[in-house]
């Protein structure tokens, strides 16, 4: 993070007749490059703007942008998190590695990442952890002897050294018996999802504690009649938790991983009626539920819906989206890193 | 806890005293709430941070805000004239709001002052949040320098 200038004591500023707690309110609520303008209005706004607590209600506060991945043809995005985009080369060097950035498009700067350990990344993504007040990134990787996956974090934000570091995995999956791989960090946890193939167990969740970096323990989907239904492609994300399901007449019906110590999986199901929306046996791809709505995409509309379940309507997020170019969608923000600069 | 009669009293720190009608304060969850907590045996609620200034206009717009039959129009002519107001009033009604816990006056002040903002060149923001200008030129040039492409 920048140098930030020192809070000023006294609450009330002697140059404006309000005080600052309500200018930060008030300015909270406006977009990345009006605050950015409004630096220059004095000394106090501009201080309140480069604040990192005001930096991180801001981000709260903000709009959601929905962001084009292919922006330019070097760069493709990775992952987005508080308005920051992590993104990675197209065009391979030598030896087959890539360069990785991460960029805050808003205020046009971005900053290289020093190269993972194990380069390329089969995947990475970008999360923030409240309670550090730092950014960390998480990459799937491919062990060329051994063809194991493992993994290695890196942490920004802080004045500590940037480094990867190597998290091991002791249930590390063979890459021959695994078909895909999905990471979703929640809470400072991180859940490895694992798509196996010839085993009883065709899902393997690997969960990391990402503060610590280290590796806490592995949860299997339970046996039953609606586990054997389950895949992979069954994965959503249900109240901030791990869970796979499907809708089934009318009905979505879910187990959710509710204690990842325990291993422990509660059934959960919903009323689900969208017979208007689409055809019986039009695919539907569910990313997300919570207790009010569902969020799903239709492959063939190629659109991005949400559903309320009080009164039964779906309104559309985004229509007619171009999947070539997969969308990112996150909170625009104020936020800058270590050694970033202007593009 | 005390007994709701026909009327409520909100005392304000300089004394001065709103008499609510029980169904205009009963709507306010907040008002319920310090009926609640206060311990008191008269139907006298005193807000030791609100003076009566700034609580006149809080009333008034609880009052409009809980009309019967009041129509949007009407309201929001209502809102439009309200908040014609200096920003230091609108401060201390924003800060009444707080205190009172109403979160849509806070959201309507707010919102007030963001209109007053936006779309202004930095040397009307300033007159209008009555700033000074603590930068040299030379200063000022440089921010702007940093933060060029958000003024293109």
């Amino acid at each position: 993070m920048k140098r930030r200038r020192k809070k000023k004591l006294v609450s009330v500023t002697n140059n404006s007749d309000l005080p600052e707690a309500i200018i930060e309110q008030i300015l909270s609520c406006l977009p990345v490059k009006a605050l950015l303008r409004f630096k220059s209005v004095s000394k106090d706004w501009n201080s309140i703007i480069l604040d990192h607590h005001f930096i991180f209600l801001h981000s709260e506060n903000s709009s959601l942008l929905i962001y084009n991945k292919s922006e330019n043809d070097e760069f493709v995005v990775l992952d987005g998190c508080k308005g920051l985009l992590l993104e990675q080369s197209i065009v391979n060097n030598n030896n087959n590695s890539r360069l990785y950035r991460i960029r805050n498009p808003e205020i046009g700067q971005l900053v290289q990442l020093p190269n993972p350990q194990n380069n390329p990344s089969l995947l990475m993504t970008l999360d923030f952890l409240p309670s550090k007040q730092v950014f960390k990134i998480l990459s799937i990787y491919k062990d060329e002897n051994s063809r194991n996956l493992g993994c290695e974090i890196l942490t920004i934000g802080n004045e500590s050294s940037c480094l990867w570091r190597l998290l091991e995995l002791p249930t590390c999956q063979n890459v021959e018996n695994v078909t895909n791989c999905h990471v979703f960090v929640t809470s400072e946890v991180a859940y490895c999802i694992w798509g196996i193939i010839n085993q009883t167990a065709a899902i393997k969740i690997d969960i990391l504690d990402m503060e610590n970096e280290i590796y806490i323990t592995t949860a299997t989907l339970p046996r039953g009649n609606f586990t054997s239904k389950l895949g992979f492609d069954n994965y959503i994300e249900w109240n901030e938790k791990v869970s796979f399901g499907k809708i089934v007449n009318d009905e979505l019906h879910v187990l959710v991983l509710d204690d990842y110590k325990t291993n422990k999986w509660i059934e959960e199901k919903r009323t689900v009626k969208m017979k208007n929306l689409k055809e019986e046996d039009e695919p539907i791809e569910i990313l997300s539920v919570n207790d009010l709505e569902l969020y799903f995409l239709l492959p063939e509309k190629k659109s991005f819906y949400r559903y309320n379940f009080t009164s039964g309507k779906v309104d559309i997020v985004l229509s007619d989206y171009d999947d070539s170019k997969v969308l990112a969608v996150f909170h625009s923000s104020l936020y800058t890193l270590n050694g970033m600069h202007s593009i | 806890m005390m007994s709701l009669g026909k009327l409520i009293t909100l005392k304000t720190n300089d004394n001065e005293e709103f008499k609510l009608d029980k169904t205009v304060a009963v709507k306010l969850e907040i008002i319920k709430n310090i009926v609640q907590d206060v311990d008191c045996t008269s139907n006298v609620i005193p807000l030791p941070n609100i003076d009566g200034k700034t609580m006149t206009k809080v009333v008034k717009y609880w009052k409009k805000h809980s009309e019967e039959g009041v129509t949007e129009v009407q309201l929001k002519n209502f809102d439009q004239d309200f908040l014609k107001m200096s920003h230091s009033e609108l401060h201390d009604v924003h800060l009444a709001a707080k205190y009172l816990d109403d979160n849509q006056l806070k959201e309507v002040i707010i919102q007030e002052f963001l209109d007053r903002i936006k779309g202004k060149p930095i040397e009307e923001i300033r007159e209008v949040f009555g700033i000074v200008n603590d930068y040299t030129p030379e200063e000022e040039e440089e921010v702007r320098r940093e933060n060029a492409w958000a003024f293109e």
